[in-house]
């Protein structure tokens, strides 16, 4: 058993670059490893820091073991000279070969098995190489071997022996170094001392623990001036990311700038600076800010000025943008909204507005929910604020500072929430809108863009999703959903449709966006969103019976996926046998259809066997029933023991009538009784798309 | 200890980087919103042939004007800027030290490289490297040039920019770049910076936002690009390359008067680019054809020719 230490030295690497290269580096080790037949490391432990990717890797196998094998070879009576070639072939003596039960000769061969020590720098200097960056670099007058950034050194020590790997201009060593400032000389780790030997140095090799002495070190600065600090992991991540050994500084800021939004200050603080906003234990900020140095200065009165003339500086321009932007009333950059491209192809954003404006309130209509006027005048303010300096500056503050400079207007209050709600949910974990307003016009930006933009054929390939569509397709989904929305989806997005083709206000000629598919493209973009949001709701076939079940409602195509989930496991032995007929009656007809059998009307005079006119009768009897359960209670469940019912006399049609007919007249119109029936049940789901097994 | 007055910071950065062998050259004459677009970055860092150069580059911004009245903002601010190439195996220790030179230690100073993808879409060049940050403020950009004007640059070449303004309040401790002190004459009488460029910045502004005139602009620009072009077509770099910048400085003012529509923009900077490619690409091919004669290796100078022969007709 060996431990190995690998460790990647370099110039600072991006932050966000670090752990996604160690989950990387992990996952094509143990790949490696089991390609040679050798199993992986007992521990595996990551290190990163701006200077350096490493692992270190304990109890792996010296190798694997010697394999004997038996290799076939030709007939026993082929000969001397076959037989002679055969084993120098194997590399065995003559002597040694038998006869086996088939009458050929048989050599006993070994295959020796990968040493580790052998097969490792191979691996190691093959992850160096693969590591998939986001950017990669070439320096000095290399040609080849790309890197995030300039490597210096790398360590391979197994067992404290050198494994040789070389990249770019560097060979592997066995010594690291420390931190840049506090520790340059060489270092030479072991497995087991790696992590103490470089904390030593000063470098918190362990991303986790590095983190962690992040949060202790700003908690601890924060509560100088008796504040906790705003809790933020996202920045906490970055910040990991750009030191080796932490130390934080508490600073301050003038209280003036506390007249400035929270999110403007936390804005300046975190997006430039990389500080952490301070905050009491109600949660308001202090005009405060912890900052995170790499080294222990000498004093740190020294760079505490440094980081509070930098903050200065920046919240005077941010104070500056806010007072000018509250010169004139938000609704003043409608105007300038007209000069900026929404995008190419799609018009300016004051056409965006309009087309929100007349989509927010058809959805209004559609929906019943909502307020005209507010939603109206929602709508005109919405993107105003994208005219505003302070948005040019900070542009994660859209929304945000349309709703302060609403409310500075005089503006509803329920019309300036709707400013900043209509961007929720800005990811999958944010929160939901609080009013009709909000949610509404939400939704007519999300139907806009992904109309908008799959017009222009730009719509997402593989992972590649430049424009957020999967993001926005999700929210919008999300929004309907869980307030519940009433209405047909499709005719949304034909009404978003021509909206693009009118062009609102008259203004130029239509714009060509190009693709006339494209509200029925977005839908089915909807529905593979709407089967990863419901995921949890029903088993895959389930969902995708229930979701193609014609509607586009997507409220009821939730609640016929809740139906026939609950229906699957509450009786499941009945429920398969019917589902298993209907399936076989939705394949019936469409090999009818195949075969170019043209669909019949149902003839009453023309049946024939008893079994058909019991179906003919009991198809009667269902019918009303379960429309009226589906269309006016939404009772799924009650339709589906309708279905129950049906089945004793569906299955005595099949066992006695035949549906196929050598008489077309006869033939067509079982078809279309069969046909009829689907129809009435089409509503509950899509049989042909459940995985059922005939049941004995 | 740290540079007195603004002129010492210049002198104790020149000295530094005169005593590791770079050609002291000057900001080039002719408007320029970067020292990256000074040929002696812009044109030296294509090609093999090496090339280590520092100068002050005086670096005009129209849309930055602010009549004078903003503490931090300028119309026209200095850069220090340094080209080594090929990028040297120890250029970050190299940098720092020059930090040391004007007084920015890491016993004092929390000093960092903080990740900064550097692009020019007007130059059609990129590459990658940091923001060096002193205590939180950006006092250096440090990129390794991957491309310029559409070109690999093999070998890398590490561009080190020095914001001096920023360097020089910091340093002397003021909050208002106009009270930065540039020198003090033999009576103690102290120049200060507003003394030496409060009015040219006011006028400057005033110039870009609302006394230049579009149309004339416009019309030079059209004329400025006919120049570069024709130049370009008798095989003449280096002047059609200063035509270039013509063009981006005019592109740069009449983008600060608002002349230019959001969709109008992106033309004029294709344009802009497509002449930095010409002059790269015409720079290259000459000289590809004297054989790249700063280069000592000949062997090396022969399989470099292979590589760009397609250049030389």
């Amino acid at each position: 058993m060996m431990d190995l230490v690998f460790e990647i030295g370099t110039e600072e690497l991006p932050a966000s670059f670090q752990k996604p290269a160690l989950e990387w580096m992990k996952s094509f080790f143990d790949q490696e490893m089991a390609k040679h037949g050798l199993t992986g490391a007992q521990t595996w432990q990551p290190f990163a820091t701006p200077r350096r990717l490493a692992f270190i890797a304990t109890k792996l196998p010296e190798g694997y073991h010697d394999e004997t094998q038996e290799r076939e070879g030709p007939p026993a009576k082929a000969g001397g000279k076959a037989i002679e070639g055969f084993a120098k072939k194997m590399g065995v003596p003559v002597e040694s070969l038998r006869e086996n039960k088939n009458g050929r000769m048989v050599a006993t061969i070994v295959v020796p098995g990968a040493k580790t020590a052998e097969v490792l720098p191979g691996i190691l200097e093959r992850m160096v190489r693969g590591i998939p960056f986001k950017k990669s670099m070439r320096w000095d007058a290399l040609e080849s071997d790309p890197f995030a950034r300039p490597v210096h050194w790398i360590v391979a020590s197994l067992e404290g022996k050198l494994l040789p790997v070389s990249f770019a201009d560097v060979k592997s060593g066995l010594q690291t170094r420390g931190h840049r400032f506090l520790a340059p000389d060489p270092l030479q780790p072991t497995a087991k001392n790696y992590a103490e030997l470089l904390r030593k140095a000063h470098v918190l090799a362990d991303w986790s623990e590095r983190r962690k002495r992040i949060e202790e070190e700003v908690a601890r600065a924060a509560r100088e001036t008796k504040g906790v600090p705003r809790p933020d992991e996202e920045l906490l991540e970055t910040v990991t990311g750009l030191v080796e050994e932490p130390h934080a500084v508490l600073g301050r800021f003038e209280e003036e700038f506390l007249q400035l939004p929270p999110e403007v200050l936390v804005s300046e603080m975190r997006g430039h600076q990389k500080y952490f906003a301070v905050q009491d234990e109600r949660g308001q900020l202090l005009p405060a800010f912890v900052a995170v140095s790499n080294t222990k200065v000498r004093d740190p009165a020294v760079s505490r000025k440094g980081y509070e003339r930098v903050l200065r500086a920046r919240l005077s321009d941010g104070k500056f943008f806010f007072d000018e932007d509250r010169k004139s009333p938000l609704r003043s950059r409608l105007e300038k909204l007209g000069r900026r491209t929404f995008m190419q192809g799609l018009g300016t954003e004051l056409e965006r507005v309009q087309r929100l404006r007349d989509l927010a309130l058809w959805l209004h209509g559609a929906t019943g929910r909502g307020e005209a006027r507010q939603l109206s005048e929602a709508a005109e303010l919405c993107k105003c604020d994208l005219a505003t300096a302070m948005v040019g500056e900070f542009p994660e503050l859209q929304g945000v500072m349309g709703r302060v400079y609403a409310l500075h207007d005089g503006v509803a209050k329920e019309v300036a929430e709707a400013i900043f709600d209509h961007y929720l949910p800005r990811g999958a974990e944010d929160r939901l809108p609080q009013s009709d307003a909000g949610a509404l016009l939400g939704m007519a930006d999300r139907i806009d863009q992904l109309v908008g933009i799959f017009g222009l054929g730009k719509e997402p390939t593989g992972t590649a999703d430049p424009f957020g569509l999967r993001r926005a397709a999700l929210g919008l989904l999300r929004v309907t959903l869980a307030r519940g929305y009433r209405f047909d989806m499709g005719e949304a997005l034909r009404y978003a449709d021509n909206l693009y083709k009118m062009r609102t206000a008259g203004a130029g000629a239509p714009l060509d966006k190009g693709d006339s598919r494209a509200p029925e493209k977005v839908w089915q973009f909807l529905l593979g969103r709407l089967e990863v949001l419901l995921r949890e709701k029903g088993q895959p076939d389930s969902i995708q019976a229930a979701l193609h079940t014609g509607s586009k409602d997507v409220v009821a195509l939730e609640k016929r996926l809740v139906a026939l989930q609950t229906v699957r496991e509450k009786s499941r032995a009945q429920f398969e046998a019917s589902a298993v007929a209907f399936k076989r009656i939705a394949n019936i007809l469409a090999q009818a259809q195949e075969k170019g059998i043209a669909p019949m009307g149902f003839v009453p005079g023309r049946v024939r066997e008893p079994g058909e006119k019991e179906l003919a009768a009991a198809l009667q009897r269902s019918r009303e029933r379960v429309q009226a359960a589906i269309d006016e209670r939404e009772d799924y469940l009650g339709a589906y023991s309708v279905l129950a019912e049906l089945r004793p006399v569906l299955d005595e049609f099949f066992e006695k009538v035949l549906v196929m007919d050598k008489d077309p007249a006869l033939r067509d119109n079982r078809l279309a009784l069969l046909r009829a029936l689907h129809e009435v049940f089409a509503p509950l789901a899509d049989f042909a798309r459940l995985q059922v097994e005939k049941s004995s | 200890m740290a540079p007195r007055d603004f002129q010492s910071l210049l002198i104790a950065l020149q000295s530094y980087w005169a005593e590791r062998g770079c050609a002291l050259m000057q900001g080039y004459d002719l408007e320029v919103g970067a020292g990256t677009m000074n040929p002696a970055t812009f044109l030296r860092v294509l090609g093999p042939e090496p090339w280590n150069v520092a100068y002050i580059e005086p670096s005009r911004r129209p849309a930055d004007g602010r009549f004078g009245e903003n503490p931090n903002r300028l119309h026209q601010h200095h850069q220090y800027q340094v080209v080594l190439k090929p990028s040297p195996k120890e250029v970050q220790e190299i940098y720092l030290g020059s930090l040391r030179a004007i007084g920015i230690t890491h016993e004092d100073h929390d000093l960092r490289l903080v990740e900064d993808d550097w692009e020019s879409p007007t130059l059609g060049a990129w590459g990658l490297g940091w923001e060096v940050w002193c205590d939180g403020m950006e006092v250096t950009q440090f990129t390794y040039f991957q491309q310029a004007g559409g070109f690999e640059c093999r070998p890398v070449s590490a561009e080190l920019t020095y914001g001096l303004e920023r360097i020089a309040m910091y340093l002397q401790g003021v909050d208002n770049i106009y009270d930065l002190v540039f020198c003090t004459y033999p009576d103690g009488t102290r120049l200060t910076y507003r003394d030496v460029f409060w009015q040219n910045e006011r006028e400057q502004s005033e110039y870009s936002f609302h006394a230049s005139d579009p149309e004339r602009l416009l019309r030079l620009f059209d004329e400025y690009e006919a120049e570069c072009k024709q130049l370009v077509a008798r095989k003449l770099p280096l002047p059609a390359y200063d035509y270039c910048l013509k063009c981006s400085h005019v592109f740069n003012l009449l983008d600060a008067r608002g002349a230019i529509s959001v969709t109008e923009r992106q033309g004029y900077i294709l344009r802009v680019r497509k002449l930095a490619h010409e002059c790269a690409r015409l720079y290259l091919a000459i000289r590809a054809q004297m054989k790249f004669p700063a280069l000592k290796d000949r062997a090396q100078a022969e399989r470099e020719l292979a590589r760009y022969a397609e250049l030389v007709e």
